[in-house]
């Protein structure tokens, strides 16, 4: 038996210890809080809302790390850290003048040296360097590169902020080794990065010494908020002045627009020509079958679905992709549209016809059913498949959705294990529209095994971005547009645009070439 | 008692290390590949599958199975937990930058929950089916129904954007702290509350309680020093087992809240098969969870002396009448 004594006494230690708990919490946030340093008088400060942390996006990599070259909205090369390029004729040696009077964010200069070296890092990690022959230092705003073989996206490899980012040798660890991952974010970029608190924020400031036009604010805070609805709460209550920006795709969910204009909150929405499409298997039955590929193309009413899902945010598509694109579908003979009948027919033309009056179209006896993957996360594509599924169900035919973890989506799509699959078309800085060497259409594609593949498509593709002659390509890519408009391999659904949202206080916005980037210079702040 | 302490930190060392093992082979044989999650993540793009190779290749992700585990438990046995594939930093660093934000959020819903849920069920135990036992059952019911995302993003509706009292997100202060702890303390409290009421009210029916009734003593004393302690033995049970998992999983609040925890962190080290921080992840927490199991069963020693008798009989014959 326990004493009343032992009873109290013991009672006494756990009050101690909740109390001495609740003390250590509070000293705890008395240490880590207190509120951030007061911002100095007249200080212009952007704040911006991020889903993911600073340090793994790669949309505000450019803020702090430039590249040699840049890519204009429709791909065409322009001039970054290097101000022009010479290309030999065979297209294998490109000499590229550096741009002069830049420097590092500690101070050292920008020159071919550094740009040797960020260059040998980027290909030693990154697959265009398997074409890379060598490097060398001209003199000291003079680089050149030696290609093994023709490569024609080199320029748009360069441009890449994830693929051929300008690191000085002193940004990584081990200092100087082309082996290093980037330690210091010391780049050429218009922001500094001064702190960094994993999965909270990140504070950069403007770069008093940035070659270009040097940004107005003269600082930027990225809060990381992974949930786009407190985001959007967050912008709202005033803590926050821009969402969206940080991501490629829109962090912004569309539904949440109008909401936000009726807010008075500012609503920037811009294309980067990526489309969200429907893969067909092309592969296997039904969908070996052009005459149904292009009747599914027939039978979706795009106008009615971006009217009613995203209250016409979003233009429907009707090419694979954007035709603005370089080398895009610009002049393509036959685009998709929308025609029941002519669904309907083709489809009877390729022997499914209701024979037993249930609604659903059949064939030999089979039902025409079918089924499209859904990798969770793909955007806004569980609205998009609902209207779909029952848009085909006015021609007669069953489609059952299946949402798979992105993963494992992946691994059914890399054994062509599917009928439709969400994705999007291929945009900047890659080649857009998956009709590269090695992309969804081309027959070695290891990814989509079960996209639309011919002969005679790959050897155009083949042709077409080995041969040096930008003419000559732009000829190859037409028939090889042509073709694919004609063999309807995927539905183009809509544009996926990214949706900026920001405050009253925030002037100057401008939407950055690639979706991969962001421009802050000329954003003001009141 | 130390005899039981030795041995279950012992049998804890394996079940850690049986745990990683375990989610690294389901992780490893189920579907998806690190690098085409991680190269996507990083560059909102597709990989092309040269792309894969050379990041398998880099990693070391190509090398067969028992391979990729031995070398695991080798950098272990070194106290080397490895680099996140995703981060590419220190796995042991990324924890520990976290684990301060998830304690602080756990501790204080825990005890927010506790401090008013046990009080409330005791209260309810008290006079079963009278209105305030109707109220707290509604409520209770509501508790547990609400989803936490939905519950966040209401209350920092109605506290950050209406009322403008509290930060919408982040961490840092005790002002930050209030909403998701209210958040992650609701639905705890909600099922808390109901388990003291369920567990105080048998207790009540037991004989020893009549016998204190009969012998005339006030009903206060009988519920808070004689029937409490048998009653909270269930209510422990389950308080540890709820401690354990938020440490390792208040994924929605956090994610709502933006608050910088390892719960999201290791969703999204899952989701792009970051097999050393999961691995690495895994094992800590396992350490945690027997810790806390541990913890808890000590509590019910003290709790309940016939658990401390037959477990100190079971190890060392000459039993002490108290602890030290």
């Amino acid at each position: 038996m326990q004493t009343e004594a032992q009873a109290v006494f013991r009672k006494g230690i756990v009050f101690v210890l909740v109390g001495l708990l609740l003390m250590a919490l509070i000293g705890c946030n008395a240490q880590t809080g207190g509120e951030e340093p007061a911002a100095t008088e007249g200080e212009k400060v952007l704040t911006l809302g991020g889903v993911k942390d600073y340090k793994r996006a790669v949309e505000g990599r450019n803020l702090v790390f430039e590249c040699l070259v840049g890519v204009d909205h429709k791909g065409n090369p322009v001039p970054k850290l290097a101000v022009s390029w010479d290309v030999s004729r065979d297209g294998k040696t490109y000499v590229f003048h550096l741009r002069e009077g830049v420097k590092f964010h500690d101070g050292t200069s920008f020159d071919a040296e550094a740009a040797r070296f960020a260059l040998e890092r980027a290909a030693s990690k990154r697959p265009f360097g398997r074409y890379i022959d060598g490097i060398e230092v001209l003199d000291e705003h003079t680089l050149k590169v030696h290609l093994k073989e023709y490569y024609a996206p080199f320029l748009l490899d360069l441009a890449s902020g994830w693929g051929a980012p300008v690191v000085p040798p002193q940004a990584v660890e081990p200092a100087g080794s082309i082996e290093g991952e980037v330690a210091h974010y010391i780049g050429t970029g218009p922001f500094k990065l001064v702190d960094y608190k994993k999965d909270e924020e990140a504070v950069l400031v403007r770069n008093d010494d940035y070659w270009g036009e040097k940004p107005k604010v003269d600082k930027v805070i990225w809060k990381t908020i992974p949930d786009p609805h407190a985001q959007i709460i967050a912008l709202k209550a005033g803590e926050l002045d821009m969402i969206g920006i940080t991501e490629h795709h829109s962090s912004v969910p569309y539904v949440a627009v109008p909401g936000l204009k009726e807010a008075g909150v500012n609503v920037e929405v811009q294309s980067y020509g990526r489309y969200q499409v429907l893969e067909f298997n092309c592969q296997r039955e039904p969908f070996s079958e052009q005459k149904v590929r292009m009747a599914f193309n027939y039978a979706i009413d795009r106008e009615k679905m971006v009217r009613e899902l995203f209250d016409g945010l979003a233009e429907p598509a009707y090419t694979i992709t954007a035709p603005w694109f370089k080398y895009g579908p610009s002049n393509v003979n036959r685009k998709f549209g929308y025609d029941p009948e002519k669904a309907k027919q083709l489809l009877a033309e390729a022997g499914w016809q209701d024979t037993d009056g249930d609604g659903l179209l059949d064939k030999d006896g089979r039902p025409f059913t079918c089924e499209l993957l859904i990798p969770a996360g793909e955007a806004n594509a569980d609205a998009v498949a609902i209207f779909v599924q029952s848009e085909l169900k006015k021609i007669g035919v069953d489609m059952k959705l299946l949402i798979l973890e992105s993963g494992a989506a992946s691994d059914r799509r890399k054994k062509g294990e599917y009928d439709m699959f969400v994705h999007h078309s291929f945009c900047l800085p890659s080649i857009p529209g998956g009709i590269a060497i090695g992309q969804k259409y081309h027959s070695q594609s290891k990814s989509w095994p079960a996209a639309y593949h011919s002969e005679e498509l790959d050897q155009l593709i083949e042709k077409a971005w080995t041969t040096p002659d930008e003419s000559e390509r732009q000829k190859l890519c037409d028939q090889i547009w042509n073709i694919l408009h004609e063999q309807a391999p995927c539905i183009p659904l809509y544009d996926i645009v990214k949706v900026v949202a920001y405050r009253d206080n925030v002037s100057g916005f401008q939407p950055a070439p690639t979706m991969f980037e962001m421009e802050l210079q000329n954003i003001e702040v009141q | 008692m130390t005899g039981m302490i030795i041995r279950r930190l012992f049998i804890a060392v394996f079940v850690m290390l049986m745990a990683s093992f375990l989610s690294f082979s389901l992780l490893f044989f189920a579907p998806g590949n690190p690098a085409e999650v991680i190269i996507r993540q990083q560059t909102g793009l597709d990989p092309t599958f040269y792309e894969i190779e050379l990041f398998m290749e880099q990693h070391g992700l190509n090398r067969p199975f028992l391979t990729q585990c031995s070398q695991w438990l080798y950098l272990i046995a070194r106290g080397d937990l490895g680099v996140s594939l995703r981060t590419g930093e220190p796995v042991l660093e990324e924890f520990a930058a976290r684990f301060g934000a998830t304690l602080e959020l756990a501790v204080t819903a825990v005890t927010i929950s506790v401090v008013i849920a046990l009080p409330l069920g005791i209260f309810a135990a008290r006079k079963p089916n009278s209105l305030f036992d109707h109220v707290t059952r509604i409520a209770a019911l509501a508790g547990i129904s609400i989803p936490d995302f939905w519950l966040g993003l209401m209350l920092m509706v109605c506290f950050a954007l209406v009322l403008g009292w509290l930060p919408c997100f982040g961490y840092g202060t005790l002002m930050h702290l209030i909403l998701p702890a209210t958040t992650l303390g609701v639905g705890m409290t909600a099922s808390l509350m109901r388990l003291m009421r369920a567990s105080m009210l048998e207790v009540l029916h037991l004989d020893y309680i009549k016998t204190a009734r009969a012998k005339g003593l006030r009903e206060t004393v009988i519920i808070w020093k004689h029937a409490l302690k048998n009653a909270l033995i269930p209510v422990v049970t389950v308080l540890g087992m709820q401690f354990g998992h938020l440490l390792a999983g208040a994924v929605v609040v956090e994610t709502v809240f933006a608050w910088p925890g390892i719960g999201k962190f290791l969703i999204d080290s899952i989701y792009a098969r970051d097999y050393t921080v999961i691995q690495g992840f895994v094992l800590i927490i396992a350490a945690i969870f027997v810790l806390v199991n541990l913890l808890v069963d000590i509590l019910y020693a003290w709790l309940d002396p016939r658990v401390r008798y037959v477990k100190e009989r079971g190890v060392n014959p000459v039993a002490t009448p108290e602890r030290s």
